[in-house]
């Protein structure tokens, strides 16, 4: 198809109001954490770059220790949702059993339900097994989130493979965890590095949970942790050092989805089982 | 190397029943063949030797052993499967070494075992390829290579030539047959395509709906099936079948009388006379289609056709060439015949 020099530039013109709208409100906290005082309160679109809100994010609050706590619930989150949603969607996927649809129709629903509608009893839940202000406890919470469409997509996607490819590998040997181990699992690839990803998102920034659950500033995640951050007096909000931390946490997101979106690609691409 | 006995082998799926108690042998380094039209449960009793479906009634026997909980891997069978069923994710080389490094032999034997069912293959230079940079015949061949690898006493073949076109599927016949020949072990290959089971089988096993119609030598179904199924599936074109009434062939009990397009020959008077209605050439030989007053006729002559469409012609066959048939379908056997 070729277009004439005013679609071209009506086509450019869209692209670039889409990528404005998306782009400016970071950008905006870009410049906005390099800012001072009442600086922050001037309109302005140019940075003048200072550091110390930076500095200053790390040294008023335990923030590091905030970015780690974050960083373990996340990891935790995904490898447990994969590990489960993996040999839960093969079940569903490939074996036989009464109750499935019924099963699959109610994992679907425990992702409807808000998660306020949840928190109460969640946090019965979570004392009574002596998790509470602990990073396992805000795991455990977060899988209330994740688990449901890491299941779902992946059965999707195993539902997907040939049965052919697994009768070949029992005819060769293989038990049910090696057909996962050595034959689904390279080819749920991309699937994987997609809800992945996603789970990694929803656990990197949930907050409602990670509020409830933790007491002390020791076992808060970031967005809570940002969420917390206080002043000199109660009368003002630092803006300077939220916008600092904001673009401290989302760095690791945006590289994650660089690295794996080039997977997912590939994976898309090469995956052909039939060719 | 191992013969597989069935013993009123039975398969329900829930309530419905699809293989009705089959009863059969098969020897040491034989190859059978099962054939049938789809929906006869051929792939089914393919899938229960092995060990995929489990066996829900009767006794099933892989080399004098009972293996109806064995597990497919301990049976000693290896299958090739319709759609290749290769890992797409390994290369040649490690699709054919995946058997054995589950079973955890030694490197060293694993390399020489796949190399040389490589070299058989003639797949040497194909090793480093995924899957997906074969061709059809070079998959197929993967396949194969998979199953030989693991020194199986039974191969089982489920259509493995039918996702493949009319020429290479020839090719990899003749190649199956001498796989068979060199190895020597039991096969069974089920297809719904007559002129594999013809030119490949040692024994043909026809099913239909989950039983067993006849079993036999590809000849001996061919000259004498047992009943009119049998008689209608294999040869092609196939059999003419026409009312015994009409003709006035019919002994007691004939109802139906079969011949088959090739053994009819033009004559200047014979028992079927019709019209022409289509002429269809093949080169070596040519197709008559006639209506007569015994029903629909299919000749097949040798050379070019003769005749136009329209006009008359008298067909004949050798009276040992006629086949009878009952009212219930089964083939009456005279005493000259048999």
């Amino acid at each position: 198809m070729t277009w004439s020099p005013l679609q071209r530039i009506g086509f450019a013109a869209l692209l670039g109001v889409i990528v404005l709208a998306a782009i400016f409100p970071f950008y905006y906290a870009v410049i906005s954490s390099f800012r001072q005082g009442s600086e922050l309160f001037e309109v302005s679109y140019l940075a003048t770059p200072s550091l110390a809100n930076y500095i200053a994010v790390f040294t008023e609050q335990p923030f590091g220790r905030n970015i780690l706590n974050s960083v373990i619930v996340a990891f935790a989150v995904v490898a447990v949702s994969l590990g489960l949603g993996v040999t839960a969607a093969y079940a569903l996927a490939r074996v036989h059993f009464r109750g499935r649809g019924l099963l699959l129709v109610t994992i679907l629903s425990v992702s409807m339900f808000p998660q306020v509608a949840v928190l109460s009893g969640m946090f019965e839940l979570i004392r009574s097994l002596g998790l509470y202000n602990s990073l396992a406890g805000l795991i455990l919470a977060n899988l209330l989130l994740t688990l449901p469409f890491t299941v779902w997509v992946l059965t999707t996607f195993m539902r997907e493979l040939p049965k052919e490819l697994e009768d070949a590998a029992y005819m060769d040997g293989a038990t049910p965890f090696q057909v996962i181990r050595h034959v689904f699992l390279p080819l749920l690839g991309p699937a994987m590095a997609a809800t992945g990803l996603l789970a990694f998102i929803v656990a990197w920034n949930e907050f409602l949970f990670a509020l409830t659950f933790t007491l002390s500033n020791e076992m808060r995640t970031v967005p809570v942790a940002i969420a917390l951050i206080t002043g000199a007096s109660t009368f003002e909000l630092p803006w300077g050092n939220i916008m600092a931390a904001s673009v401290i946490v989302t760095v690791p997101l945006i590289a994650l989805v660089l690295i794996f979106q080039r997977r997912i690609v590939a994976g898309l691409t090469a995956g052909a089982v039939k060719g | 190397m191992s013969g597989i006995r069935l013993q009123g082998i039975k398969k329900r799926f829930g309530r419905v029943e699809t293989i009705h108690g089959i009863d059969l042998e098969i020897g040491e380094g034989e190859f059978v063949v099962f054939v049938g039209p789809s929906g006869c449960g051929k792939s089914t009793l393919l899938r229960l030797i092995a060990g995929l479906d489990a066996v829900t009634e009767g006794v099933l026997e892989i080399g004098g052993r009972k293996v109806n909980d064995t597990a497919p891997a301990e049976r000693g069978v290896a299958m090739v499967f319709q759609s290749y069923a290769l890992y797409p994710h390994m290369t040649v080389y490690e699709n054919m070494a995946f058997g054995l490094k589950l079973a955890k032999a030694e490197k060293a034997r694993i390399d020489v075992k796949v190399r040389e069912a490589a070299r058989v293959l003639e797949l040497d230079t194909l090793l480093d390829r995924k899957p997906a940079q074969l061709s059809g015949g070079q998959r197929q061949r993967v396949a194969i290579g998979r199953a030989i690898t693991r020194d199986p006493g039974v191969f089982l073949f489920d259509e493995p030539l039918s996702n493949l076109d009319a020429g290479l599927r020839g090719q990899m016949r003749g190649e199956i047959a001498r796989l068979h020949a060199r190895l020597g072990a039991t096969m069974v290959y089920v297809t719904h395509d007559q002129t594999e089971a013809m030119t490949l089988a040692d024994r043909i096993v026809v099913l239909r709906d989950g039983r067993v119609e006849q079993v036999g030598t590809p000849l001996e179904l061919y000259h004498r099936p047992a009943n009119r199924f049998v008689a209608g599936f294999i040869g092609s074109p196939p059999m003419n079948f026409l009312s015994a009434d009409a003709l006035d062939l019919a002994t007691e009990g004939t109802v139906e009388i079969g011949v088959r397009p090739e053994d009819l020959r033009e004559v200047g008077s014979g028992q079927f006379k019709g019209e022409i209605t289509l002429v269809e050439e093949l080169g070596e030989a040519h197709l008559i289609h006639l209506e007569t007053p015994a029903g629909p006729i299919v000749a097949k002559l040798p050379g070019a056709a003769t005749h136009a469409r329209g006009s008359e012609v008298h067909l004949d066959a050798a009276r040992e060439r006629l086949h009878r048939f009952d009212a219930e379908g089964n083939a009456i056997f005279s005493a000259s015949a048999s």
